[in-house]
């Protein structure tokens, strides 16, 4: 049982805070798209989400990781991908497809919080 | 991660990739251009872009990757005029070679392309984050 009403909805800005990222960083991915050796850069962000829905608090005195304000959205640089002549490694239909993906990922998760306020709404009226 | 950077690094693509369409621009209508300030016939140009470094503001964010793109330099190419022969033209040599551009019309033409596409992927990057932006707006509603 939460002990917060707004326990879900703090779980969801997790997710939304690393896809807004996410987004800032694709977009600088496909701003050098012509840049010599430049290498792209990626937001691990569904195992952030992951992470912060597995973790169980048994006791009040457990932090839970989602509410709490030191998670870290963890930003690496992809390196295992191929590797054009001029040691650039973005490669544009994925950049724009992870790009698209992300924008229907974030759609859903402020349709999730909508609805989660919805419910609170509901809950707070007593159904009226 | 602040609310318009998204909008800054695409709209700084876009400004390069229009520096570059421009200059490939310069490249085709100067394919025929014998005589120039520095003398000779036209060099063709070519532009090199680099990342926008990291801000001193920013360097404890560690989840900071770049602010977008900016164009470094223009170089000349430095590849050998092309020699037509042609003693009628004015600035033909004593054996009747003119020196021609060293454009390539269908290099420029590909370089075109690249620069158009590149152009059209920053304009959908900055519109999915106009989509994000407003569904940001929309949260609670």
């Amino acid at each position: 049982m939460a002990n917060n009403i707004f326990s879900h909805i703090d779980k969801f800005k997790v997710g939304l805070d690393a896809s807004w990222l996410r987004n800032e960083i694709l977009a600088n991915n496909i701003a050098n798209v012509d840049t010599p050796n430049f290498k792209r850069s990626d937001v691990r962000f569904s195992k952030i989400l992951e992470d912060s829905i597995s973790m169980k608090t048994t006791r009040d005195k457990h932090i839970n990781p989602a509410s709490s304000s030191n998670y870290s959205v963890e930003v690496y640089e992809d390196s295992n991908t191929n590797v054009r002549m001029d040691g650039n490694n973005v490669d544009i239909e994925r950049e724009m497809n992870e790009l698209a993906k992300n924008a229907i990922w974030y759609n859903y998760l402020t349709h999730m919080v909508t609805k989660e306020i919805k419910l609170l709404d509901l809950a707070i009226n007593g159904g009226r | 991660m602040g609310f318009f950077r998204s909008m800054d690094i695409s709209a700084s693509a876009l400004t390069a990739e229009r520096f570059r369409l421009d200059v490939i621009a310069e490249n085709i209508a100067n394919m025929n251009t014998t005589r120039t300030a520095e003398g000779g016939p036209y060099r063709r140009k070519t532009v090199s872009f680099e990342q926008i470094q990291k801000p001193f503001s920013e360097y404890l964010d560690t989840s900071f990757r770049g602010n977008g793109v900016r164009v470094s330099a223009v170089h000349e190419d430095p590849s050998p005029f092309k020699l037509v022969y042609d003693p009628n033209h004015p600035d033909a040599n004593e054996e009747g070679y003119v020196e021609m551009p060293n454009v390539d019309i269908v290099t420029e033409m590909i370089d075109m392309i690249s620069a158009s596409r590149a152009y059209e992927a920053n304009v959908t990057a900055l519109n999915a984050y106009k989509n994000i932006a407003m569904r940001a707006l929309e949260i609670g509603k």
